[in-house]
């Protein structure tokens, strides 16, 4: 029995190191892009694959550059309204405080990863709005990147100013 | 020689420990995922819900084959007749229940299973909205999941379901902890480092001109550019350096106390308040406990020599 215990024991022990080692590593992989290397090696690519799955589920091994190497400018965007009378207004984003606002920071930070995203997330906030605006027809969506002058254009004159980056129209006919 | 240095690293890294360090770590965890329902009360539909700001249809593209989406719990839950911002608003309060549980530590493994669970749901639910807050809120949830965190300040161990005593598990997994820190701080700064603003300077100044994130009227800044600069190193310089002045003694309470005062400062100048917090969080729960130890240590020693001076002039 005890002989049974103690290999139990032993084995349960083994297995935590190992699931500890390959936390760590898939962690200092991700971290030192090791995992991109491996992702482009037909031999390696099941363990890139098993690292995007642990990612997914845990978030431990991911690339934790916040605002690097680059801090990218931001985004605005518009949304407007059209009624069955071709009357417009705005569509706001409900907003009540600075956790929503860096939320919606990050949201338009993958709209701009690829043009797809553009489309799909345009779509989403276009539907959006539709919804908890029965009597709109159409909506139009228009998104600007925020031009961050360098401090030594700062001292020049130049200030903050929005870039056009993207427009569609969305409408039910 | 090399047998020797393994077990060296063993002895350090399996050495039992206190669970009492991982049970402030359950605590200020679900309280801080309690405290971030509530400043997110106002927007959960938009967040969490199928016609957010980016609809479910979207983010469950985005996630791989196979694993479970909330769209998924929502189709079961209409069985019973209700509708998807019906179930998502119960799936949000058995979170918040089990929150509660896990902050008072009742049948700690199993809420910790759960919050981790159905915080895993609502990441994914609002996968185009989320941001580093989220990924250290789910990597904390993570590590309540596999650590003993209901061995101590618990009902479990009150009712005598667990044992509040020094175990393995509890040092090993707060080693784990603590190396993982270490790896996101030394890659962030020097994926830092790698660009050029975060050596001129023009990091900091754009961070605090971004109209998405100003807080302070902070455009004096341009007129000093040294001072952003210098803010910058400084950041380089604690980022990297975290993994290795963080295991000394004498430096490690200072380089706590600096990487503390960053987040904060992350939290006044962009107003992040929960990023700030749950950094503050995650690094106190990986390194708080020896830092303690040490800040004891120091006024110990203190006293001692201030005692033994006026042994001497006596």
């Amino acid at each position: 029995m005890e002989v049974e215990t103690s290999v139990a024991g032993s084995i349960k022990r083994k297995l935590a190191a190992f699931a500890i080692g390959m936390h760590l590593f898939f962690i200092a992989s991700v971290a030192s892009h090791l995992h991109n290397w491996m992702a482009k090696q037909p031999g390696l690519r099941i363990v890139a694959g098993l690292e995007d799955y642990y990612s997914a589920i845990t978030f431990t091994n991911r690339n934790f550059g916040f605002f690097a190497p680059d801090v990218t400018a931001d985004w605005n965007v518009q949304l407007t309204m059209v009624d069955r009378a071709g009357n417009t207004r705005p569509y706001l984003f409900d907003l009540p405080n600075r956790e929503m606002k860096v939320r919606v920071y990050s949201m338009t930070g993958h709209f701009a990863e690829s043009d797809t995203m553009n489309d799909l997330f345009a779509r989403s906030w276009a539907l959006k709005a539709i919804n908890e605006n029965p009597d709109v027809v159409e909506v139009r969506v228009e998104v600007t990147q925020n031009y961050i002058p360098s401090m030594r254009e700062y001292r020049q004159g130049r200030r903050i100013e929005p870039k056009f980056l993207y427009r569609t129209t969305f409408n039910l006919h | 020689m090399i047998s020797r240095v393994y077990a060296r690293f063993r002895n350090w890294f399996e050495q039992p420990a206190s669970p009492v360090p991982l049970a402030w770590f359950r605590i200020a965890v679900t309280f801080f995922c309690l405290i971030r329902l509530v400043v997110l009360r106002h927007n959960l539909l938009d967040l969490y819900g199928q016609y957010g700001f980016v609809q479910w249809s979207i983010t469950r593209a985005n996630l791989y084959e196979g694993l479970p989406h909330l769209g998924n719990v929502v189709l079961m839950m209409e069985r019973l007749g209700l509708t998807a911002d019906q179930s998502v608003y119960i799936v949000l309060a058995v979170y918040a229940v089990a929150l509660l549980a896990l902050l008072v530590g009742f049948a700690s493994r199993w809420s910790a299973a759960l919050v981790w669970f159905i915080n895993f749901l609502l990441i994914h639910a609002a996968g185009g909205l989320v941001y580093g807050m989220d990924i250290f809120t789910h990597i904390a949830l993570f590590y309540c999941l596999i650590m003993p965190v209901g061995d101590a300040l618990s009902l479990d161990v009150r009712f005598g379901w667990r044992k509040n005593q020094p175990s393995v598990a509890a040092g090993v997994t707060r080693r784990v902890l603590q190396l993982h820190m270490c790896i996101v701080y030394f890659s962030s700064g020097l994926e830092k480092a790698a660009g050029i603003q975060w050596w001129n300077g023009e990091a900091i100044w754009r961070s605090v001109m971004l109209p998405s994130f100003a807080q302070f009227n902070l455009q004096w800044l341009a007129y000093v550019p040294w001072l952003p600069a210098m803010i910058c190193w400084s950041v380089l310089a604690l980022e990297t350096g975290y993994a290795f002045f963080v295991w000394v003694p004498r430096t490690r309470l200072l380089w706590l106390m600096m990487m503390v005062s960053m987040h904060l400062g992350i939290g006044l100048f962009l107003g992040m308040w929960l990023f700030a917090w749950i950094m503050v969080i995650m690094n106190l729960g990986a390194f708080g406990y020896e830092a303690v130890n040490d800040w004891a240590a120091w006024r110990s020693r203190r006293s001692r020599r201030s005692s033994k001076a006026v042994a001497a002039t006596a």
